[in-house]
């Protein structure tokens, strides 16, 4: 079969609906698309633990520091999930982390802004995973097998992280109008970043029509963003609080929201490493992954002694 | 040594009592007690697993829907003994490989066209099988798991966040303070 052939009767397979494993024939382009999302959404969620990360021991009260653990923990076993969906199209574990390490590998541009407020971790919560599920329950849907089966099990998860977010955030906002001032400063920072987190827009989006044919993505980054501030404004506006953008406003004619336009150059410039926070991020993985080493080692020793030992016996 | 890559065990879950189990993904470990633990770290922290097993990956034959209409499997008679294969596979629309039979055979190749003529008129659409031998299992002989499901998390439970009704709650007091104004 000659390649024009292969890849129509790929493309008549994803039309019909039919999910890709990785046995199956592929365009080269497939592969290195889904590899290149895998490997920085699996680095998103490990970096991701960071932020949040910082607050456990600040938590203010159990209930609460439980519920942090429970949601940092939640993020180690996402990236794991994806890690494998990743390895399943021939990449090692030591190569993506070894690729993150180094700054080659991509992850989302909102873990490298700081966290200096209680008020961050609900915002994060709720922002942040609520742009993650729209993201992430389209990819559900997606046709590479592995991909979708790690989606399906993160979107169920990340539905309770938007929620336990979206309560801090509420709990503030109703609270002291020192707590609500806390939110609402808190709001201003995270708004931006997290209406980046949808990716560029479509005009500068080369891949999405292609994407779109292969059943990867099934929406555009402006369409999820759209439906991202379709979703949470009112609910944000309903508990006093106000997006940092006096632009933005509901259309009646166009039935769509206008907001003042988006600081793509910032994106890109967080995304490629001069971000306030990267240098910190990827330092602190970097030191993790070293200081675990002599684990690593121990492990391997102690299997080998074992299967020698069992061998002699 | 430290550059070696841990071997792969794929993991499966069993999502409630007396239900057939399904894959759940994969863990890194140096053996199989290490990949039953790592498993319960990754896939047993949800209130849903009642049992996880754990194989390493290379005893798993993987074929997909394309590899099987090309499928044709070195049959003859080995001198092996014959032994269970589990099989696991995607039917319809879902993504999802669920526990279908198990099957006897005396290698992999043969255990996957046994599940294939077994499943035959089935909808498949993709197949695993692994001998019964090679994994390790959470559940003992009466089906009692060596780890404690994770049933009672209160913060693994919508009802410990009550969005809805908070939002409702709030919508409340702004109409009445607007009734008041």
């Amino acid at each position: 079969m000659d390649q024009q052939t292969r890849v129509a009767a790929f493309e008549a397979r994803i039309a019909r609906g039919e999910t890709i494993e990785p046995g199956d024939w592929m365009p080269d382009e497939y592969r290195r698309q889904l590899l290149r999302m895998m490997s920085q959404h699996a680095h998103s969620e490990i970096v991701g633990m960071l932020p949040e990360g910082e607050w456990i021991t600040r938590a203010p009260s159990l209930k609460r520091k439980l519920v942090l653990l429970a949601k940092v923990q939640d993020e180690g076993g996402h990236g794991q999930y994806l890690y494998d969906a990743a390895e399943s199209l021939g990449a090692t574990r030591e190569e993506l982390i070894a690729a993150l390490h180094s700054g080659r590998a991509k992850y989302a541009n909102v873990f490298n802004y700081p966290v200096p407020s209680w008020a961050d971790v609900g915002m994060i919560g709720w922002l942040v995973d609520l742009a993650a599920i729209l993201n992430q329950s389209m990819l559900a849907k997606c046709s590479y097998g592995p991909y979708a089966r790690a989606m399906l099990r993160i979107c169920s998860e990340e539905t309770f992280h938007k929620k336990q977010g979206q309560e801090i955030v509420i709990t503030l906002a109703r609270g002291t109008p020192e707590q609500k001032a806390m939110a609402q400063e808190s709001l201003n920072r995270w708004w931006w970043p997290t209406l980046m987190q949808f990716g560029y827009p479509d005009s500068e989006s080369p891949h999405t029509a292609t994407l779109k044919r292969w059943g990867v993505k099934t929406k555009s980054n402006d369409e999820l963003r759209e439906t991202f501030i379709r979703e949470i404004v009112p609910e944000l506006r309903l508990l006093g609080l106000e997006p940092p953008d006096p632009e933005l406003r509901f259309d009646e004619a166009s039935g769509r929201w206008l907001h003042s336009p988006i600081d793509f150059d910032e994106l890109k410039r967080v995304v490629n490493g001069d971000g306030p926070c990267n240098a910190a991020r990827i330092g602190a993985r970097i030191k993790a992954h070293e200081d675990g080493a002599w684990v690593r080692e121990a492990m391997l020793a102690y299997s080998s002694k074992h299967e020698l030992s069992e061998a002699g016996a | 040594m430290t550059s070696a890559e841990w071997p792969v065990y794929q993991v499966f879950e069993r999502p409630a009592p007396e239900r057939p189990l399904r894959a759940a993904g994969s863990v890194h470990a140096v053996d199989s007690d290490m990949a039953l633990q790592n498993a319960w770290a990754v896939y047993g922290r949800r209130p849903t697993a009642v049992g996880l097993w754990v194989v390493p990956r290379d005893r798993v034959l993987m074929k997909s829907k394309e590899e099987l209409a090309g499928f044709s499997p070195r049959l003859e008679a080995g001198t092996d003994r014959e032994q269970t294969y589990c099989v696991f596979r995607r039917s319809g629309a879902k993504v999802v490989y669920e526990q279908a039979t198990s099957v006897l055979a005396t290698n992999a190749e043969q255990a996957m066209a046994r599940a294939v003529e077994q499943l035959a008129g089935e909808d498949c659409q993709a197949c695993w099988v692994f001998p019964a031998a090679a994994l390790i299992s959470s559940e003992g002989v009466g089906g009692e798991c060596s780890f404690a499901p994770q049933q009672h998390k209160w913060f693994r439970d919508h009802k410990s966040f009550p969005v809805g009704a908070l939002l409702r709650d709030a919508r409340a007091h702004v109409e009445e303070s607007d009734d008041d104004a």
